[in-house]
């Protein structure tokens, strides 16, 4: 268990400046660790402005659930703090707490969580309830210091898999966030990355041969086209049917759709919540086969996207 | 002294809503808590068309003539009646003393010594009875607007992480419904007082006022039931204080932690509501009282509060309920039938030739105002 | 029992210098008029020697007097003559007095047991100028002065309607101090007219000096920090009010007209609002509104939220804060309670200062309590900026300055010393304080509570001067509200 705590103090001339302590406690329980990591310095924390809760790669493993009860009981006064599991155990944590990037790591987290859906908060992780999945942003270390790589998928409160790159980004959209999306596209071109703008997500039922079927249906535009290689942005710019790229594109984001939904929709965990579309629909038909466990038969999900290249 | 107590009808309506969405804000009804919005939904509408029902008779009979010879204590029954009122007062006063201690301590890290916080906030929801219905009601409109604002920030504060998927999609609601009413079901003792100051509101129509606060305050609690499922989902059915929690997740700009802003804001409501209720326990208590302390009536409503409240912080919340709805029908009831059974005796006394009519009748004196 | 005038000359002039004892300001002068032996008496320095040659001496010597004895002097001085003088004689010593302090001058003939007067007043007074506080843009740039009759004048040159009626009373025991009533005939409920005639007749006081010595006595009820009767310096905002169907009630001696009854919205109105636009003057009054409540509840908010709720405060005014006080050396609430009454002090000091030293204070004040003891660690500096803006809100609304003064020292000691439950109970005391006061049987909180939406074109925001004058305000149809609502 750490606390790490920043400290503003004055430096040289008056200036103002950072610096990150490091405060580590253990025991049997998280009670008696968090209590060990409190007193092993000699002021009162305070814990109604904490807004990170890192959660270590043992622990994510083994015990989130009990973590995240913890930190959500009320009195503690801290359900709105933004849940990550760090691929760090607490010797890599100590060691990069020496080095100055940890806490540019913990500003940087902390000024990007005013971005919509760009973070879970505790309360958004429910892994108790049966059939619940969470789906959890999962910080690693590389080059650029600890950065957000994907997300941690958890079933059964158990963590089940990753998500990276595209579908992680797909995955933040069925999650609920609304700004733009980065996707990079493989053309004959070579590598576009593209900025996918004002995502919306339409859910819709319709029953096909009498069973109701989900239809996701991704809509979204494109503005900023640029080329990997900038030779080939001049080309990027000027592409000759538009069209035939939007078609490219929508058949590409379909693809890792539909995969990504296939993914996720399992009996052990929804974390999509797209099963409430059915219940919303039809209440007692949703219960039944949920009972019967024909809820999650393939062919449920129907997901597409449509993308128009400006 | 020499001023007669008037408020308009509109004010009154104002304050009992205030009361009656305050227990939204600080106590939301045991187990209705863990109601999925659409079973609340269901559970609030039968509940409030019952009280409506229940309390319709009372609601018919205030402002009359009897009605108002029996709060002076005058006529066949008035003491009984009285009494039956001031009890209910008093251990609503109380438990409404002890739940706005236990909120406050439960939402705020330092708390004042429990005997600091109850005897302030007693003397001042005595001192605000003493002050007078008139008084009381127009502060209720300041504080009614201040809740409304509060509340719209705390709506508007957490519009962001609201989803639609969130909302709990129950089995069978109608039977979680039935069960949630059939375990929680309570009258509000505040609605009382929309038939204890009737005489105080002239023109005022006790039985629509009843009808408008019950919907009143019934689409405030849907809508902060809706609001808090919408953005917690199941997580906000786990917990004690709901919207405390959603005031603590809302953020406006840079400020993320307003809930001691919205929590000042709902102990105003709180201690409104303590004391319209200390103001209905001393208009019921003055008229039992010896003549030499008639005066004093309102301060000598400190002890039986104190009692309600020792009643609210040692006894079962269960039995508090069932004790507190016993009562309030029981007030609600007792009235109607003396003032039925007096009409019966005056019919029967002029069928006989005898004198008929009730006691004489009185127009009370408000506690005076300024 | 009253002393009444002798006929005799020489025992009314021994009883006149009784009365005033060897007063060297109290000037007797025998004279003859038509070969009868007369007195003039009067006040030097109230009453003016050249002013009563003109009205008197010089009249009396031009024009044919056909007088035989004292009495026909008499009648034809008061009657028959053209010398301006009073229409009701004197005819006793407490009358005489009265009459020579307000700066007349007394004719006492030899032989008459009555006294002619004669308003020979040429006292000393300070002119018509720009009122001290109450500035204005726009708008007239008088204010009331001292002398009553002046007073008078000025609300009469601004409400020429026939139904403008003023009345006069006396007060004060050792000071006998002019009071006039003005009021709208036609616009000031009777019943508030019984009230205050009632109360002004019968003022317990041994001496009026200021308006403000009324103010107790004509309101009701227990203490209150609020007050329902206002005051205005100004003869424009008088008038106003007397076509609203109020009462002003002036005080010779005192510059500040008291205007009955006062509500808790007028304390925000100022007649600058009536010259700018709508839009405007409603911006500004919602900025007033707003400055009340700073004023009042800033510092002790602060200090609770410091204390006991920090997460209130972001993140980055939370580390500032906390460096500050953790920097000095009193806990933050003392250090506000000592900010607080040390600019009470500047300010106390400021204000009786003479001008030529009072320079030296705001120097002292920003270099020392400002400057020097943030630099020294004494003070912090957020404590001090709080309490700056809280003093500029304070001036912003200054007809509730002492009120606001007094509950901001009290919220600090509750937030300071009880947390968010001592703002609490605070607030809601002083919301009390405020809705159980009665302004003269209206509800000073009135149109706002209870709710009256037909008069809420002047409350809060400022309906344009077409949507006024469809229906001005007035007091009958407050009454008359209250009426509907309540009969």
């Amino acid at each position: 268990m750490g606390l790490a705590v920043l400290e503003e103090g004055e430096g040289e001339k008056g200036a103002q400046t950072t610096d990150l302590q490091l405060y580590t406690g253990s025991g049997d329980t998280l009670a008696q660790a968090l209590r060990q990591a409190e007193t092993s310095q000699t002021r009162r924390p305070f814990y109604a402005q904490n807004q990170l809760l890192w959660v270590g790669r043992q622990a994510a493993e083994q015990q989130l659930p009990e973590v995240l009860d913890y930190f959500a009981a009320e009195q503690a006064s801290r359900p709105n703090m933004a849940v990550y599991v760090a691929d760090l155990d607490l010797e890599e944590l100590e060691q990069l707490a020496g080095e100055k990037g940890l806490q540019e790591d913990i500003l940087r987290l902390e000024s990007s969580l005013s971005r919509a859906g760009s973070a879970r908060m505790i309360y958004e992780v429910q892994l108790d309830r049966q059939g619940a999945g969470g789906l959890v942003p999962l910080l690693e270390p590389g080059e650029l210091g600890l950065t957000v790589q994907g997300l941690a998928l958890y079933r059964s409160q158990a963590l089940s898999g990753l998500l990276e790159g595209q579908q992680a980004a797909l995955a933040g959209l069925l999650l609920g966030q609304k700004e733009s999306m980065e996707w990079i596209e493989e053309t004959d071109l070579g590598q576009l990355r593209l900025r996918l703008d004002s995502p919306t997500i339409q859910r819709q039922i319709c029953t096909e041969n009498g069973q109701p079927v989900l239809q996701l249906v991704l809509r979204g535009t494109v503005r900023d086209l640029s080329a990997a290689d900038p030779s080939l942005q001049q080309q990027a710019a000027g592409w000759q049917s538009r069209e035939e790229l939007s078609r490219q594109i929508s058949q590409s984001v379909t693809g890792q759709l539909q995969q990504l939904v296939d993914q996720c929709w399992q009996p052990e965990g929804d974390p999509f919540q797209l099963g409430w579309w059915f219940g919303a629909w039809d209440t007692r038909w949703y219960y039944d086969a949920l009972d019967s466990g024909s809820l999650y038969q393939p062919g449920r999900i129907e997901a597409w996207a449509e993308i128009r290249v400006m | 002294m020499g001023h007669k107590t008037i408020v308009s009808p509109r004010q009154l309506l104002w304050g009992v809503i205030l009361c009656l969405v305050c227990s939204s804000l600080i106590s939301p009804a045991a187990g209705a808590a863990r109601l999925p919005a659409w079973g609340r939904i269901l559970a609030a509408a039968a509940s409030a068309a019952l009280v409506w029902l229940l309390l319709l008779p009372f609601m018919a009979a205030s402002g009359r003539e009897r009605f108002v010879a029996m709060l002076a204590g005058y006529g066949r029954g008035g003491k009984v009646c009285l009494v039956l009122f001031s009890l209910c007062f008093a251990l609503a006063a109380g438990r409404g003393l002890e739940r706005t201690e236990t909120f406050y301590r439960y939402v705020s890290p330092d708390t004042l010594p429990l005997a600091v916080f109850v005897a302030l906030l007693l003397a001042i929801c005595l001192y605000a009875a003493r002050c007078g219905l008139e008084t009381l009601l127009r502060a209720g409109l300041a504080l009614l607007v201040l809740t409304a604002a509060s509340l719209a920030l705390v709506l508007a504060g957490n519009a962001g992480q609201m989803r639609l998927e969130n909302l709990q999609l129950p089995r069978q609601p109608l039977q979680l419904a039935w069960e949630s009413l059939a375990a929680g079901f309570s009258v509000a003792p505040e609605l009382l007082l929309l038939g204890i100051f009737a005489h105080s509101a002239p023109q005022s129509r006790p039985v629509s006022l009843l009808g408008r606060a019950l919907t009143a305050a019934v689409a405030v609690d849907l809508v902060l039931a809706c609001a808090v499922e919408l953005a917690l989902g199941q997580f906000g059915a786990l917990q004690v204080q709901p919207l405390h929690t959603l005031a603590r997740i809302g953020s406006l700009s840079v400020f993320r932690r307003l809930d001691a802003v919205h929590v000042s804001v709902w102990l105003l409501a709180a201690v409104f509501r303590t004391a319209l209720l200390c103001a209905g326990l001393g208009e019921t208590l003055r008229p039992l009282l010896p003549e030499k302390f008639r005066q004093l009536s309102v301060w000598l409503a400190a002890a039986p509060v104190l009692a309600g409240a020792a009643a609210g912080y040692f006894l079962p919340e269960w039995l508090l309920t069932a004790v507190q709805t016993a009562l309030v029908l029981a007030a609600a009831f007792a009235p109607v039938c003396f003032c039925k059974g007096g009409k019966d005796d005056g019919k029967k006394r002029a069928a006989a030739g005898g004198s008929s009519g009730p006691g004489r009748a009185h127009r009370l004196r408000g506690p005076g105002a300024g | 029992m009253e002393q009444l005038l002798s006929h005799s000359l020489l025992e009314n002039k021994l009883a006149l210098r009784q009365l005033f004892g060897q007063s060297v300001d109290f000037y007797t002068k025998d004279i003859q008029i038509c070969g009868l032996a007369c007195c003039i008496c009067m006040f030097e320095g109230l009453s003016s020697i050249e002013r009563l040659w003109v009205m008197l001496l010089d009249t009396a010597s031009r024009e044919p007097l056909d007088v035989t004895g004292p009495e026909q002097l008499y009648e034809y001085l008061l009657k028959g003559s053209a010398v301006p003088l009073e229409p009701r004689p004197v005819t006793c010593l407490s009358e005489a007095q009265t009459y020579l302090t307000a700066g007349t001058t007394l004719l006492l003939i030899d032989g008459v047991d009555r006294g002619l007067v004669m308003s020979t007043q040429s006292m000393q007074f300070r002119s018509v100028s720009e009122p001290t506080g109450e500035g204005n843009l726009r708008g007239s740039r008088e204010g009331f002065t001292e002398l009553l009759r002046i007073n008078f004048s000025l609300i009469r040159r601004l409400v020429r309607s026939d139904s403008l009626r003023i009345e006069t009373f006396t007060a004060g025991q050792r000071t006998a101090t002019e009071i006039g009533l003005c009021y709208d005939a036609r616009l000031c409920p009777p019943r508030l007219l019984r009230r205050l005639r009632a109360r002004l007749s019968d003022l317990p006081l041994p001496v009026v000096l200021d308006s403000g010595y009324l103010t107790p006595f004509l309101g009701r009820g227990g203490f209150s920090f609020f007050s329902g009767i206002g005051s205005t310096e100004r003869p424009d905002r008088a008038a106003a009010k007397i076509c609203e169907g109020k009462a002003v009630i002036l005080v010779n001696g005192s510059p500040f007209a008291l205007v009955v009854p006062w509500l808790f919205y007028e304390n925000f109105q100022s007649m600058d609002d009536y010259s700018a636009k709508a839009y405007f003057a409603s911006f500004i009054r919602l900025l007033k509104y707003a400055a009340f409540f700073i004023a009042v509840l800033l510092p002790g908010a602060f200090v609770c939220a410091v204390g006991y709720t920090p997460e209130l405060l972001p993140p980055e005014l939370l580390y500032k804060v906390a460096a500050a006080e953790k920097a000095t050396p009193l806990p933050l609430f003392l250090e506000a309670l000592v900010v607080n009454f040390l600019l009470e002090i500047v300010r106390e000091a400021g204000l009786r200062l003479p001008k030529q030293v009072g320079h030296s204070v705001s120097l002292v004040a920003a270099l020392i309590i400002g400057d020097a003891a943030i630099q020294a660690g004494l003070l912090g500096t957020p404590v001090v900026i709080v309490a700056a803006l809280t003093s500029i809100c304070t001036f912003v609304v200054p007809s509730l300055y002492e009120p606001i003064t007094m509950l901001r020292l009290l919220f600090i000691l509750a937030g300071g010393l009880l947390g968010p439950a001592g703002m609490v109970a605070l607030f809601f005391w002083m919301l009390l304080d405020i809705c159980r006061l009665n302004a003269f049987g209206l509800p000073f909180t009135a149109p706002l509570a209870p709710l009256q939406p037909r008069l809420l074109g002047d409350v809060v925001l400022r309906k344009s001067w077409p949507g006024l004058a469809r229906a001005p305000f007035s007091l009958e149809k407050l009454e008359d509200g209250e009426e509907e609502d309540g009969a």
